[in-house]
């Protein structure tokens, strides 16, 4: 996996670039998994702010909660649940449908046709997924930051503007743009594990399934052991974003 | 086709907004568009205070702390560099004090600049501010536990003067008890005042004894009020207001007569129409008349030398003043007879006597002088001859 991995590290920078393919990948990661993570982070956005709510008021620190809720969403929730949602939609679409092209032997055919299949199928999918999952972080943290809004309006009726002000006060770049650019490697992640498990396979139907079940199982351990890794070199590159 | 494309570009579009509207933000919050000036100031403790943390103005966030320089030595201290908002620079002054505060109880540490005086003038870009050292909440628990052994002394102590307090309150009321209770069986005299029959009615007698008392002296009062009103009926009032009328009528004339009095002795020893007073007429008076008493007896002299009356002198005989002196002056009998009047006045009176020796030994002088003087001499001389 980890030499797959590099060659499509190799393959990224190697012309053709298959711009179209990263493009149409792009909309099948990213656009059609929005819903999916804007509605999760509405919800989680809710659920944050009830649960942190009640604590915070036992201590009088209800003008917190915005605050704590931005914080929470940029700085973690927003990337791991983000990575793990797009991990189980997108992982187990990519390992499926290139096991199948697989066990089809459609992969042949291209290859029969003088098309690098792994340029072709494997490298557009990985940038895609690169380029579309900090932009889905992003949904998925304004999407939290307005369900905790709407949770708190109706709680204390606070305003828009005092929420965007208190929930923007204590944040720093430092606390938005490494954990939002670090999806980058959950999206490469996710990318190659899953076009691994698909590319790789050598079964038939059976195998189909092994190979959805197994990237999304995969790519999900490996996003969170890879954030431990990455939130510990964020916080070696960025002192003053440790909380 | 077209659809899936929009929906892609629609997509990375927003998402590259969002993503650049949470920057903008993040730095709008932390004033990061904003212009900027550079503080510096000093600690000794920096109280958990980090690179980043919040700087307040009079409670207005303005800032942050970009740099914390570490001391190299134990008597130097953190020197933190602060970033300020422009547009707070006019409450920012050479004499603003900056702390360490917290945000609540458990909220984050800030520095927080105070304002200045209006006096004071605009702390300059890159100037040292001064600061206060934060409440060390160590030391603050150290003082707060000797406080409170103190305080537990103290109260050991009260509550030992307290235990004592009781004990002597306790003893008056177990005495007051004894007391009510000796009280209700009729014993001391507060007792047999209470229970005896006998005290009872000699009390009562008292109380009769008042009542006529106070009836008698209410009758002496109605005597009394009877003799004021006929004083007052026979006007000894309106007599005394005519008395005091009288004397001041008469301390009215005493005060014009002395005016006057004063007036014309003011007159009489005043200065005349050469503008001489009265005590300067009176010694040149004097002067005169001594003068022509010196004169008498110049002529008296000259009597007893002229043809007329010389045999008289020489068969009565006499004294020269030229020649006369004091002893013969005195024990002659010409002078001691007591049938001259002079003579017996000198000795009745010895300030008569002073008086006539003084005259003496004036005449003498002054008969000596007219001898010592050519033109006296020659008047003399003429008289003579």
């Amino acid at each position: 996996m980890t030499l797959f991995g590099l060659k499509v590290i190799a393959n990224v920078f190697r012309f053709p670039f298959e711009l179209d393919q990263i493009w149409s990948q792009m909309g099948e990661v990213g656009a059609r998994s929005l819903p999916l993570v804007a509605a999760s982070g509405l919800a989680l956005g809710v659920v944050m702010t009830l649960h942190t709510r009640s604590t915070l008021v036992t201590f009088g620190a209800s003008s917190m909660i915005p605050e704590l809720q931005s914080l929470s969403f940029f700085v973690e929730i927003g990337p791991l649940v983000a990575a793990l949602l797009v991990s189980g939609r997108v992982g187990a679409s990519i390992g499926a449908v290139l096991a199948n092209m697989r066990a089809t032997e459609q992969i042949d055919a291209i290859e029969a046709l003088s098309i690098d299949s792994f340029k072709f199928l494997v490298v557009p999918r990985v940038v895609a997924c690169v380029l579309v999952m900090p932009l889905l972080t992003t949904f998925m943290d304004f999407c939290g930051l307005l369900g905790g809004f709407v949770s708190e309006y109706a709680m204390s009726h606070l305003s828009l503007q005092l929420y965007v002000t208190r929930a923007f006060t204590g944040v720093e770049w430092s606390n938005f743009i490494p954990p939002t650019l670090k999806t980058a490697v959950f999206g490469f992640i996710i990318g190659t594990v899953s076009s691994f498990f698909g590319y790789s396979t050598n079964e038939g139907a059976e195998g189909i399934g092994r190979a959805a079940t197994s990237s999304v199982v995969v790519s999900s351990l490996l996003i969170i052991l890879a954030d431990v890794i990455l939130v510990k070199i964020i916080f070696l590159v960025f002192p003053e974003s440790a909380i | 086709m077209w659809n899936r494309n929009i929906t892609i570009g629609i997509f990375v579009v927003a998402g590259t907004a969002l993503f650049t509207l949470a920057i903008f933000l993040i730095g709008n919050q932390h004033t990061a568009f904003a212009r900027h000036i550079e503080l510096y100031t000093e600690f000794a403790n920096v109280d958990g205070l980090a690179k980043g943390s919040k700087v307040s103005v009079a409670g207005f966030d303005s800032g942050e702390v970009t740099d914390i320089a570490v001391p190299n030595s134990p008597s130097s201290r953190f020197r933190l560099k602060l970033r300020i908002e422009q547009r707070v620079r006019g409450l920012v002054r050479t004499d603003s004090m900056v702390t360490i505060a917290t945000e609540g109880v458990v909220g984050d540490k800030f520095l927080l600049i105070h304002q200045g005086s209006a006096t004071a003038p605009e702390a300059a870009p890159s100037s040292t501010l001064p600061s206060t050292e934060p409440i060390d909440m160590a030391d603050l628990l150290e003082k707060s536990t000797g406080l409170l052994n103190s305080a537990s002394g103290t109260m050991k102590t009260v509550a030992d003067k307290l235990n004592g307090t009781l004990d002597a309150v306790t003893t008056t009321v177990d005495n007051a008890n004894d007391l009510v209770v000796g009280l209700k069986q009729g014993k001391g005299t507060i007792g047999m005042l209470l229970r005896d029959e006998t005290t009872a009615t000699n009390v009562r007698q008292a109380v009769v004894n008042a009542k006529q008392a106070t009836t008698s002296l209410n009758h002496a009062s109605g005597q009394a009020d009877a003799l004021v009103s006929d004083l007052q009926s026979r006007g000894l009032g309106q007599r005394a207001d005519q008395t005091m009328s009288n004397v001041q009528s008469a301390a009215r004339n005493l005060d014009a007569t002395s005016q006057q009095l004063h007036q014309t002795l003011t007159t009489a020893l005043g200065p005349d129409e050469q503008g001489v007073d009265a005590a300067g007429n009176i010694q040149e008076s004097l002067s005169n008349l001594n003068q022509a008493t010196g004169n008498m007896a110049e002529d008296t002299e000259a009597l007893k030398h002229e043809f007329f009356f010389r045999g008289f002198f020489k068969h009565r005989g006499y004294y020269s003043l030229a020649t006369l002196d004091p002893t013969t002056y005195r024990t002659d009998k010409l002078f001691t007879n007591t049938g001259n009047p002079r003579a017996g006045s000198r000795r009745r009176n010895s300030s008569s006597e002073r008086r006539m020796e003084a005259k003496f030994y004036l005449r003498r002088e002054r008969h000596r002088s007219i001898e010592r003087s050519p033109s006296l001499a020659m008047r003399r001389s003429k008289a003579l001859w």
